[in-house]
């Protein structure tokens, strides 16, 4: 005769039993009890969880912080990021910036030009969690589209594609990614027929006066 | 004979062989030493040009003036007594008459270039004629001056009529427009070193022609190093005043100025470029450190920002008046790393007819600037929210004060933006007519004694398609008539008309075609193996290659 049926959701709320398995799916022969989905499943899982927690709400602080950049730029330290107006007060008589003072004005310090070192950072934050969500989204879309194609058609297509990634996905993409960048930022990239004008692919910046256009009349487009 | 005894065999001539080599190669190597040991500069940034006849900055001056000497050149001293011209490769000052519009003298007996080729009274004529057709930046010294030069610069005459020489008796004759009180200090140039007829009329600054002096440029990679090995033929012709080289110079450019100053910090470099800001975080350690070998010396440079007032916003005088008052000139000076003396007039300290008055539109340098004056002025114009690009060098801290004048200019009401160029390629690029470049950095270091040198940069003449050195396109008639009636008097009469120069340069300042900002000093900074007392900084060159001596 089967022993009695264990709930296996009712383990979480529960100490772990010593030598107990920890997914509850993994008990043999156990029922699934009605209405829990897989995110209500994942939440539980999660909820228990207090690094992920604690790291999950430090991410979220971090964007939130980002976000309100201007906020905190306009209201609290008073200063933008490119504001050099009070680099008098912020550098040394030799050059050498303040250090942090704790207060909202420089509150982590000024750089080498006189700036808000806090007010530049969280205006950079919001410029790398935009890069980040920026390439996400482009890698999901196009993801999604040739996988789509290359599923639906199969045969050659779907062969001539997945022979594509493997050889892009054979260069170490680090080292991809910052040539990348280099040549695209200096001048731009000649790939036979393909030419990519340098700064095509500039992020938006938060400024006007946040940097530079750095273009030359003198370089050229460096060929590969 | 057994097996064994061929292989002690073979092994012992291997051995032999190979001891023998290594001697040889290290008794070739040790003699090359000894003739000339190899001290290293870096540079933060490369030499405009390394051929005599384009470059114009002090980088490529550094090397080509010891390298292309020409019939006259500057005497081998620190301080105000290196401005003072000496024969070089001709014999003597030249004879003046004709009221000042004749210059004649001759040349050196037995003269020969780097590689054995004997030098001809022509080739100066064909130098200069060489210097014009690469558009040298300088070249309205040229052609405002001497007869036929314009002429020959546009491409009328085949030759530069004003320019007479005799290769038979090696007499060089030469005809001015009108009196020039500092021509002897264009013959000076390092533009005006002869090189041989023939040499080809394009840029050879990858692979510099053959001149006369104790140096000669070779091994060049562009924009990262050149070596200035001893000129061999040199020592035979021993011209009075001019010392041959002992070292041979390895130039190299570090484009991060940090790491320039930890090389010579640390000796794995053995000089600091003059033209170059020690960075000021390192200043504490040297002055602690390395004081015996580290020290700054004034010279007659300033700093300013150009503005071209043929292109909006610039071409208001309200606008221009604004800016000048709304920058701050003591944070530039903190930038600088204290190197920097704050200033208002176009003219330095040290050249006759710096003005000592007060600055116009009530500007205090060492004070606090008026802000909301000049964003009032801003409004006034009607100019407000212009865009403005700010044309920057890459290297600190030259990026850091123009960093600082786009805050500034955004702060004021303008939409200022950032433009940076590669150091090797700013000058030419803002000389470039055809980009009409807003604003941005530029300096002026003292070529000759004299305030026409720095008025070059404000004389309609230096506007020129390319190379041009009147960034702002400044064409002002009051000006203009001034430079051709002042540049007339002789050098030695110059302290007669420091007023007139001072009266000149006030205007100047009122006007607020050019933001002056500061005026430098020079860092002198050497590793433990240089002799440093035994160094010389050409106040318009920098290190005098010849005083450089190891230590012991």
């Amino acid at each position: 005769m089967a022993s009695t049926p264990i709930n296996p959701f009712e383990r979480l709320d529960e100490q772990a039993v010593e030598g107990a398995p920890d997914d509850p799916f993994a008990t043999a022969g156990a029922a699934l009890p009605p209405g829990l989905g897989p995110y209500q499943i994942a939440w539980r899982r999660l909820r228990h969880n207090y690094v992920a927690l604690a790291f999950g709400g430090l991410f979220l602080l971090i964007v939130i912080l980002c976000l309100l950049a201007p906020v905190y730029s306009a209201d609290i330290a008073h200063i933008g990021p490119n504001d050099e107006s009070q680099a008098f007060n912020a550098l040394g008589s030799t050059g050498i910036p303040i250090g942090p003072t704790w207060t909202s004005h420089f509150f982590l310090g000024a750089d080498t030009n006189g700036r808000d070192v806090a007010v530049r950072l969280l205006y950079g934050g919001r410029t790398s969690l935009f890069i980040g969500a920026v390439a996400m989204l482009i890698t999901m879309t196009l993801a999604t589209i040739l996988g789509t194609i290359a599923g639906f058609m199969r045969g050659a297509v779907d062969g001539l594609l997945s022979r594509f990634f493997e050889l892009l996905w054979a260069y170490p993409a680090l080292l991809l990614g910052i040539a990348l960048g280099v040549s695209l930022q200096l001048g731009g990239l000649n790939v036979g027929l393909f030419t990519l004008h340098g700064n095509s692919l500039l992020v938006p910046r938060w400024s006007s006066a946040w940097s530079s256009s750095p273009t030359s009349p003198s370089r050229s487009a460096p060929r590969c | 004979m057994p097996k064994s005894l061929r292989v002690l065999l073979g092994v012992t001539v291997a051995v032999a062989f190979g001891t023998a080599a290594t001697l040889w190669a290290t008794a070739a190597g040790a003699a090359h030493t000894a003739a000339a040991p190899t001290v290293t500069i870096v540079y933060g940034t490369a030499p405009d040009y390394l051929d005599p006849q384009k470059s114009y900055t002090t980088q490529g001056g550094e090397a080509t003036w010891v390298s292309y000497l020409g019939l006259y050149t500057y005497a081998h001293k620190s301080g105000a007594a290196g401005g003072t011209v000496i024969p070089a490769l001709a014999a003597a000052l030249p004879t003046v008459s004709n009221g000042g519009k004749t210059y004649t003298m001759t040349l050196r007996k037995n003269l020969v270039y780097s590689n054995g080729k004997a030098v001809k009274a022509s080739d100066f004529t064909y130098s200069i004629e060489r210097a014009l057709k690469l558009t040298w930046g300088g070249d309205s010294f040229y052609t405002g001056n001497i007869v036929g030069a314009a002429a020959y610069s546009t491409g009328k005459a085949s030759t530069i009529s004003g320019i007479v020489a005799n290769d038979a008796t090696g007499q060089i004759t030469i005809h001015l427009l009108a009196p020039y009180g500092a021509f002897l200090n264009i013959l000076a140039f390092p533009s005006s070193g002869l090189v041989p007829t023939g040499t080809a009329m394009t840029s050879l600054t990858n692979n510099p022609p053959p001149g006369v002096g104790p140096y000669m440029i070779t091994n060049v990679v562009p924009d990262k190093s050149w070596v200035g090995a001893i000129n061999p033929y040199y020592a035979k012709e021993a011209i009075p005043g001019i010392p041959q080289g002992s070292v041979t110079i390895d130039a190299r450019v570090e484009s991060n100025t940090a790491t320039e100053t930890e090389d010579v910090l640390n000796n794995t470099a053995d000089l600091f470029d003059t033209g170059d800001s020690i960075t000021p975080s390192l200043l504490p350690q040297i002055k602690s450190t390395a004081a015996s070998r580290y020290s700054t010396i004034p010279v007659v440079q300033n700093f300013y920002f150009f503005l071209n007032v043929t292109e909006k916003p610039f071409n208001n005088q309200l606008v221009r008046e604004a800016v000048d008052i709304a920058v701050d000139r003591r944070v530039l000076a903190k930038l600088s790393g204290g190197t920097i003396t704050p200033g208002c007039f176009f003219l330095p300290p040290g050249m006759v007819g710096h003005p000592t008055g007060a600055c116009p539109y009530g500007i205090n340098p060492d004070g606090a600037p008026n802000v909301a004056k000049a964003k009032a002025l801003i409004q006034q114009s009607g100019d407000a929210g212009a865009a403005v690009a700010v044309y920057s060098e890459e290297r600190v801290p030259r990026t850091q004060y123009c960093q600082y004048w786009a805050s500034v200019l955004n702060e004021i009401g303008l939409k200022a933006t950032i433009k940076p160029i590669a150091d090797a390629l700013y000058f030419p690029t803002i000389g470039t007519l055809k980009l009409h470049p807003q604003t941005g950095f530029a300096d002026w270091d003292e070529d000759f004694p004299n305030p026409g040198d720095f008025y070059l940069l404000l004389d309609k003449n230096s506007i020129t398609p390319t190379n041009g050195l009147n960034y702002g396109a400044v064409n002002d008639p009051k000006i203009q008539n001034a430079i051709t009636k002042l540049d007339a008097i002789p050098s030695s009469q110059l302290n007669q008309y420091a007023s007139d120069w001072t009266a000149l340069d006030e205007y100047t300042a009122s006007k607020a075609y050019d933001i002056v900002f500061g005026y430098q000093t020079w860092p002198e900074f050497v590793s433990t193996r240089i002799d440093f007392k035994a160094l010389i900084v050409q106040p318009s060159y920098g290190w005098d290659w010849t005083s450089i001596h190891l230590n012991g």
